[in-house]
């Protein structure tokens, strides 16, 4: 089987690095948090100049939150998407807004629905939400059913 | 549809009678969409159900509109500037629930956003249930509408005005810094 392409050049940018193909034209792989800024910059020189987007797995039971940074390259038409696993308690991370301006609304959303805090970037305006309190609704551990009962009332029939 | 249980008659002059008969030929309808129900007003206000033959036409300011729609979910940061585009305009006014949402909160009810009744925060004079409601169900309840208009039964801004400590009590539960924008 001849070998991929992209893989192959990706090996060469980043030594020891485990690409998964999920379709024709994305890939994946997983780094640690110290390398990630340092792969980002590398991809966005090798032309992933692209954020497409940015988001958030919330891996409860592991304990931990999944970012994922989806880039793409106008030039080969691939995209990668670059994880990393940060602490569930701590939920902090290195702001990625030097790189990607675009980075520091995702960042402000993910602030807002998950609660983490991204050192660097202090934008913490109200995005979506309207007076929120209490922790952040798209973590796994907070009940919608709990909270949409006891807020809005339901329609009681006769 | 359903109409909200008022049952008992107010009170009017022979000259609000006689004003009723005409505000129930020409209703404007604000053209203010909250929700995926706004999809079927086009189709409504267009060459093939014609809702001008009716009198109503969509018009862009609260303070020149008399009924407001509230077409599909509503979440609560809309809800604040549906309360707000409420008060601005003009009485009489009404509001007609569109779609299963306002009414107990549709496929929507179980949301940390959307709200489960509409008639808490401000008060609706007629429903139409369904998800979506076709342009037909619509055209039915604006005649229903000009015949609620025309017996004085759409009376839910005398309603606002009435209790509005109760409305307003239960606008401030959802929100923080009531008033602010």
């Amino acid at each position: 089987m001849a070998k991929d392409i992209v893989i192959e050049e990706l090996s060469v940018l980043i030594p020891g690095v485990d690409v998964q193909k999920i379709k024709k034209q994305q890939y994946a792989f997983e780094v640690t948090n110290f390398e990630l800024i340092k792969v980002l910059v590398l991809l966005k020189n090798a032309g992933y100049s692209h954020l497409s987007v940015m988001t958030v797995v919330d891996w409860i039971k592991e304990n931990e939150f999944e970012l994922d940074y989806l880039v793409w390259s106008y030039e080969k038409k691939i995209q990668l998407i670059v994880k990393t696993r940060i602490d569930r308690k701590t939920a902090e991370f290195d702001t990625i807004k030097n790189l990607w301006p675009t980075a520091e609304s995702y960042e402000r959303e993910i602030f807002e629905s998950f609660g983490i805090n991204f050192r660097g970037n202090d934008n913490h305006k109200p995005f979506v939400l309207e007076d929120w309190k209490g922790i952040p609704p798209m973590r796994k551990d907070f009940d919608i059913d709990v909270y949409s009962r006891k807020k809005f009332e339901g329609r009681k029939y006769e | 549809m359903l109409e909200t249980s008022k049952k008992t008659k107010e009170y009017r002059s022979v000259m609000e009678k006689i004003a009723d008969k005409f505000r129930k030929k020409s209703i404007w309808m604000l053209h203010y969409c909250t929700g995926c129900g706004a999809i079927e007003l086009p189709p409504t206000m267009t060459s093939r159900f014609d809702m001008e033959r009716f009198g109503m036409v969509p018009m862009v300011t609260p303070r020149q509109a008399d009924v407001l729609l509230i077409t599909g979910y509503l979440s609560i940061k809309t809800l604040r500037r549906v309360i707000t585009v409420y008060e601005q305009m003009n009485s009489p006014k009404y509001v007609v629930g569109f779609g299963s949402c306002p009414i107990n909160g549709g496929m929507y009810w179980k949301s940390h956003s959307t709200i489960n009744q509409l008639d808490k925060y401000i008060p609706v004079d007629l429903w139409i249930a369904g998800c979506m409601p076709r342009p037909e169900a619509v055209m039915s309840s604006f005649k229903k509408l000009e015949d609620l208009i025309d017996t004085g039964d759409a009376k839910g801004w005398r309603d606002y005005e009435k209790r509005n400590s109760w409305y307003k009590k239960n606008q401030k539960e959802i929100f923080d810094n009531y008033g602010v924008m």
